[in-house]
């Protein structure tokens, strides 16, 4: 399914071959809706021919001779020769076309518009999966913003030439038709008819090279805009704190007037381009005229054969005009339909990349021998971060993971939980390789720094559509301390009914960390990983936490990086790591006697209490 | 507020939406620019419709005088009236051409306006309104609804303007050659009309309905980013895939109800068209019979009727586009002109110069209609000194030092700063004399430098440099700048993510410092991070909050021991004040608070 999928949205030759290929996905995504509106738009073709005709027949044998007081004629002469009645059927027969039509139109245009509407969905679709099938590290790499974009505009852009494509398509029948009747009648108005088409052809290629780079160059500005906006509604609370509004709304402002002169930039060039196709018809219609003139005066065709090809060129121009629509909404679509296909081809994760199962029994053993851990950003290689890492969690056991900011703690964390791959050497989990356990999320469960709390109740937000019961989902919340709060919560619904706003809003940041400790724990994982998962809870409750694992013994092995000293000393085992490598392993206690830069890293506290009596004393 | 039900939502919304002409003329007003030079624009839009309008009366000319000319083709004439037409044609375009380059023009200096107006409101809005509706929304406005106008402001309005000319210019011909027949076909497009325009309320309704799930999409699709990891982790991504696209289909649906409902309206014209056309042939006929119309007027009328028709449809299929357009529009407007509930003082107090206090008088304070969060506040904070804020979570601290920063205003009662009221202040007073630091070390992209800059917007780079360097002297955070890659042209990633936690706050109490505040809140700024820099931390803050007057929610038995003042809350009511000392041999609430503390830190 992936490949297919990379297939469906691979975009690669020529400029006509990729915007062939954006036309196909569609007319493939929505196969019934394009046809059945392009078949409605082919029968209205013909019905323009035909209101045309039965227009002039109704003229010369209803009109003329019922005011001439002649006998009526045609088809009309045979069922009546009262006037009156004659121009009642006519009347009719036109309300009756006029029907059709307008059915037709309701089939074409709604039918039409549900295609698009389909196109559109699966676009987003695409862009929903990708979500969570994008490495890690190109979330970070990338803006929150570009996925958005991709999700909002680009999924609307892309879909932008197939609002014509319908009636383009079903229109060319009337063009084909009109074109043979033409060569018929005479080649030298056929060729001059014909030159409209390579000179649309022309223009739009000129107009695709064109605007192109600039529609790009605006899609990228527009992107940096809701990138800032983002930003800056996000650190809301801080902008306000700072009194920084001012500058927030200059630092919008200048971006936003890049975005300005570039769209205008991109409207300058269509404000050409839109008035020379509306000029091509007539242009030639005025040259029809001339060769016309000079083939009837030679005697070549006749002066009803020159009306009628000025009639004809019409029809013909009507499919090459809504090819100009739909080349013209090209350039913008084509760029679109590349952004949101960068981001399906970078979605390379795979949801279960497992097939080993492993028995569900007791605490987890995990190992990394001589581990190389890497980020993959999606886009290129995958940057090697921790080198060499070997250690080993114990069943059952508390280890915590010591070290500076940027020693390489968290990418441990997130091998462990097949996050972050090894590119050399091995993780285990029970002696097993990592990579091919299968539902490792029943095993290993990851909370990280950032809580992930979405705008649902509680129940959803800790089950995440799971089926527990709420008996469970209670025990999770009292092991995480925050069942208080829950039973207290009364917001759209009562205790696990309650709604959490989005990103857990309504909740401080120690709450909103708990309730994801409790989402771990509901799953009864066999290895629990807390990247730094407890940073905003009061210290107290943390160690309330931490202790309620171990104390009933059958609790997960837990591998814990913590910064507070009380938190590291309840760990089992210290693993002190430095710069992408381990530098030592061993009890607090050990690590203390045996390696000076772990002492200094965690008796920061105590040194500073130390200064801090000294200096009391100096004064006292 | 509703997450739960984003349809009702949006259909609530509908009803309190403003008309066209009020969006419009609201629309106009944010962005003057819309209506700059628009007389001339849509004259020479008339010039090009105009023109446009000769050519069908060419083509009859060529017909009849030069085709059908009784001495045979007369070629030298059609050369010469078609020599006129490619002229006309010609001038035509490039008037055109003008005509859309100067709404292009326009139309951008317009839009870019609205967007810097909606987005400098969202930051007036407060801190709760912020919070309550959902950020990626106001993003979406910005950014979606924006756009969804261009084409309206580019072309599509103008054009509605020069069709809506055109029909007249025609229906003005209809008369001229039978008054009864163009009534007759006005006649038969009343109705049709009546109906069309009735669909449009619905019509906008189901855009509009689009547009907010789309929000909602955008929001959920934020929320989802933020969790890839705990996705990923616990093997719940088709759940969550899911969820976004049980969103997607709802909007699709919606969307095709949408796409039925314009292509009926569109229908109604064409269907107006035919029916027009018989009727003008059958009553014209009869008026021709009782010798009152020759057949040529009847003749021309189908072509006439033809004429009229174009551009009303097209008008009909763009009031479809213009209908998504103005629910655009009117979201931004919307914003724009949303109440700002922290409002900035029409005559503002100054604060005293020099060192001052803060008074919390009988302050209380309800969020929509929950619960009370304070039930009654009172204290003071005398000037130069530190007060410490302790209790649970929920107790209503972090309320508390909200409403000190006036991020919003109490319910009832009084926060008063050197003796004024904060809601006689200036923002800009308030702000320069008054720092939070707040939760969150936020961080904007860009460099350590580019984040101070926020404290000192006015400082000169070279200046801004060299306060910085200083700050972090006088914080004693220079070793700590030395580690960073690049000192004080360190990138700090988005949301300041690329440092940790606490070298965030560093960046935070350095920015603060930088502002030399008088009186200073501290919202929980000392949650956990590595000892090192916690250290560097709590020596910083010691050093920020020297001989200021001070705020601070307390988490560690340390600040609290440290400040002059301790204030114990619990569920919204201040069960104690004192000093640290006092209430430890009081035996009451914090000194049980604090025996928990010293046990975990001697732990």
């Amino acid at each position: 399914m992936k490949g297919a999928r990379r297939a469906e949205y691979e975009l690669s030759g020529s400029y006509a071959a990729k915007s062939l290929h954006v036309l196909g996905h569609a007319l493939r995504t929505s196969p019934g809706r394009f046809g059945l509106s392009i078949g409605a738009a082919g029968v209205f073709g013909v019905l323009t021919v035909v209101f045309g005709s039965v227009l002039g027949l109704i003229v010369d044998q209803v009109v003329i001779p019922a005011i001439g007081g002649e006998p009526i004629r045609g088809w009309w002469g045979e069922r009546t020769q009262d006037p009156g009645t004659a121009v009642m059927i006519a009347g009719a027969v036109f309300v009756g076309i006029g029907l059709m039509n307008a059915v037709l139109i309701v089939i074409r245009r709604g039918v039409q518009g549900g295609a698009v509407a389909t196109v559109g969905a699966r676009h987003r679709t695409v862009v929903a999966d990708a979500i969570a099938a994008l490495p890690l590290g190109w979330h970070r790499a990338n803006p929150a913003g570009r996925m958005l974009s991709a999700m909002s505009s680009d999924s609307e852009t892309a879909t932008n030439p197939l609002h014509p494509l319908a009636f383009t398509v079903g229109s060319f029948t009337m063009m084909i038709a009109a074109g043979y009747r033409l060569v018929i009648m005479d080649e030298w108005m056929a060729l001059t008819a014909m030159t409209v088409v390579p000179a649309i052809l022309v223009i739009n290629v000129v107009y695709e090279r064109v605007i192109s780079p600039l529609w790009d160059a605006g899609q990228s500005l527009r992107a940096e805009v809701s990138n800032i906006a983002h930003e800056s509604f996000e650190g809301g609370t801080v902008v306000k704190a700072l009194g920084a509004e001012a500058r927030e709304s200059s630092r919008f402002a200048s971006k936003v007037d890049g975005l300005r002169d570039a769209d205008t930039r991109v409207g300058a060039v269509s404000s050409w381009f839109e008035p020379l196709m509306d000029a091509m018809v007539p242009l030639s219609s005025l040259a029809i005229m001339v060769v016309g003139a000079h083939r009837a005066a030679a005697g070549a065709v006749s002066v009803g054969d020159v009306v009628t090809a000025i009639y004809l060129l019409a029809l013909m121009a009507v499919p090459i005009r809504g090819v100009g629509w739909v080349l013209g909404q090209m350039p913008s679509a084509l760029v679109s339909f590349q952004r949101i296909a960068r981001i399906s081809a970078a979605a390379t994760e795979v949801d279960e990349p497992g097939h080993v199962s492993v028995p569900r029994e007791g605490a987890g053993h995990i190992a990394f021998k001589s581990a190389h851990v890497a980020a993959d950003d999606g886009d290129g290689e995958p940057v090697i971060i921790v080198r060499d890492v070997s250690l080993e969690l114990h069943p059952g056991t508390v280890t915590a993971l010591v070290g500076a900011t940027g020693a390489g703690k968290t990418t441990v964390a997130l091998a462990a939980a097949r996050l972050s791959r090894a590119v050399g050497g091995e993780v285990l989990i029970d002696h097993t390789d990592i990579q091919v356990v299968q539902a490792l999320g029943s095993h290993v469960a990851l909370v990280p720094q950032t809580a992930f709390v979405f705008a649902g109740t509680v129940r959803e937000n800790i089950t995440l559509g799971e089926d527990f019961s709420d008996d469970d989902v209670w025990t999770a919340l009292r092991r995480a301390a925050v069942d208080d709060l829950v039973s207290g919560l009364n917001h759209h619904g009562t205790g696990l009914d309650a709604t959490l706003e989005e990103r857990g809003m309504n909740l401080s940041g120690g709450q909103r960390q708990r309730i994801a400790i409790a989402r771990a724990l509901v799953r009864e994982p066999r290895v629990l990983v807390l990247d730094d998962a407890t940073s905003a809870v009061d210290p107290g409750v943390e160690q309330q936490i931490l202790a309620a694992l171990r104390a009933d013994g059958a609790g997960p092995t837990v591998l814990l990086i913590a910064y507070r000293l009380a938190s590291i000393v309840l760990a089992d085992r210290v693993i002190h790591v430095h710069d992408g490598t381990v530098v030592d392993a061993g009890s607090h206690r050990e690590l203390l006697a045996r390696d000076p830069g772990y002492r200094e890293l965690v008796t920061a506290y105590e040194i500073d209490s130390q200064q801090r009596r000294d200096e009391a004393g100096e004064v006292s | 507020m509703s997450t739960t039900a984003p349809g009702a939502a949006a259909a609530q919304d509908d009803e309190a939406r403003m008309g066209v002409r009020q969006t419009f003329s609201r629309g106009f007003a944010i962005s003057p620019e819309l209506r700059k030079g628009l007389g001339v624009t849509l004259l020479l839009a008339l010039v090009a419709a105009s023109a446009r309008a000769t050519i069908p009366y060419l083509t009859q000319r060529v017909t009849d005088d030069g085709l059908l000319a009784e001495a045979g083709v007369n070629v030298n004439l059609v050369h010469w009236l078609v020599a006129g037409g490619a002229v006309v044609v010609v001038i035509s375009m490039l008037v055109e051409w003008r005509v859309r380059r100067r709404m292009v023009i326009a139309a951008e200096a317009g839009l870019a306006t609205l967007r810097k107006r909606a987005f400098h409101n969202v930051h007036r809005l407060s801190v709760l309104t912020q919070n309550s509706e959902q950020r990626g929304r106001y993003v979406s406005r910005v950014t979606g609804d924006v756009d969804t106008m261009r084409d309206l402001m580019q072309w599509t309005g103008a054009g509605m303007v020069v069709a809506a000319m055109e029909s007249t210019v025609v229906f003005v011909v209809m008369a001229l050659y039978s008054w009864q027949l163009a009534l007759v076909v006005v006649g038969c497009y009343v109705p049709l009309l009546v109906v069309t325009l009735r669909i449009q309320p619905v019509i906008r309704r189901a855009f509009s309905d689009i547009r907010a799930r789309m929000a909602d999409l955008l929001g959920r699709t934020s929320e989802q980013l933020v969790g890839v990891a705990t996705i990923r982790s616990y093997g719940v991504q088709e759940r969550m895939r899911t969820k976004l696209r049980d969103e997607i289909d709802g909007i699709a649906q919606r969307e095709r109800r949408a796409s039925w409902l314009a292509s009926a309206s569109f229908s109604m014209t064409a269907f107006g068209q035919s029916f027009a056309t018989g009727a003008a042939l059958v009553v014209g006929t009869a008026l021709g019979v009782r010798g009152d119309l020759s057949v040529g007027t009847v003749a021309a009328f189908a072509l006439l009727v033809y004429m009229f028709s174009g551009p009303l449809m097209w008008i009909i299929e763009m009031l479809a586009e213009m209908q998504r357009a103005m629910v655009g529009w009117q979201r931004v407007i919307e914003l724009v002109d949303a109440p700002t509930t922290v409002a900035e003082p029409t005559t503002p107090t100054p604060i005293p110069d020099g060192e001052v206090d803060l008074t919390v008088d009988s302050v209380r304070l309800t969020y929509d209609d929950d619960e009370e969060v304070l039930k009654g506040i009172s204290l003071t904070v005398p000037a130069g000194k530190r007060l410490a804020l302790v209790g649970q979570t929920g107790s209503g601290k972090t309320s508390l030092a909200r409403l000190l920063s006036r991020f919003f205003d109490p319910t009832s009662g009084e926060i008063r700063v050197g003796g004024v009221d904060v809601r006689d202040v200036s923002f800009k007073q308030l702000r320069s004399r008054l720092a939070v630091v707040p939760q969150e070390g936020f961080l904007f992209e860009g460099s350590v430098l580019d984040n101070l800059l926020y404290a000192r917007p006015d400082t000169d780079p070279d200046g801004l440099r060299e306060a910085a360097r200083a700050a972090f002297v006088e914080l004693g955070l220079e070793p700590w700048l030395e580690t960073t890659a690049h000192g004080l042209d360190t990138q700090v990633g988005a949301r300041g993510e690329l440092l940790s936690a606490g070298e965030r706050q560093l960046i935070g109490i350095a920015r603060a410092y930088l502002r030399d505040p008088d009186v200073l809140i501290l919202d929980e700024a000392t949650s956990a991070v590595d000892p090192a820099t916690e250290l560097r931390i709590s020596r910083a803050l010691e050093l920020l909050m020297k001989g200021r007057t001070s705020v601070v929610i307390a988490h560690r038995l340390s600040t609290a021991e440290r400040a002059d003042i301790v204030a114990v809350m619990d569920s919204g009511e201040l069960v104690e004040l004192g000093p640290h000392d006092e209430l430890v041999a009081a035996d009451g609430p914090y000194a049980r608070l604090h025996r928990a503390w010293v046990a975990q830190t001697r732990d």
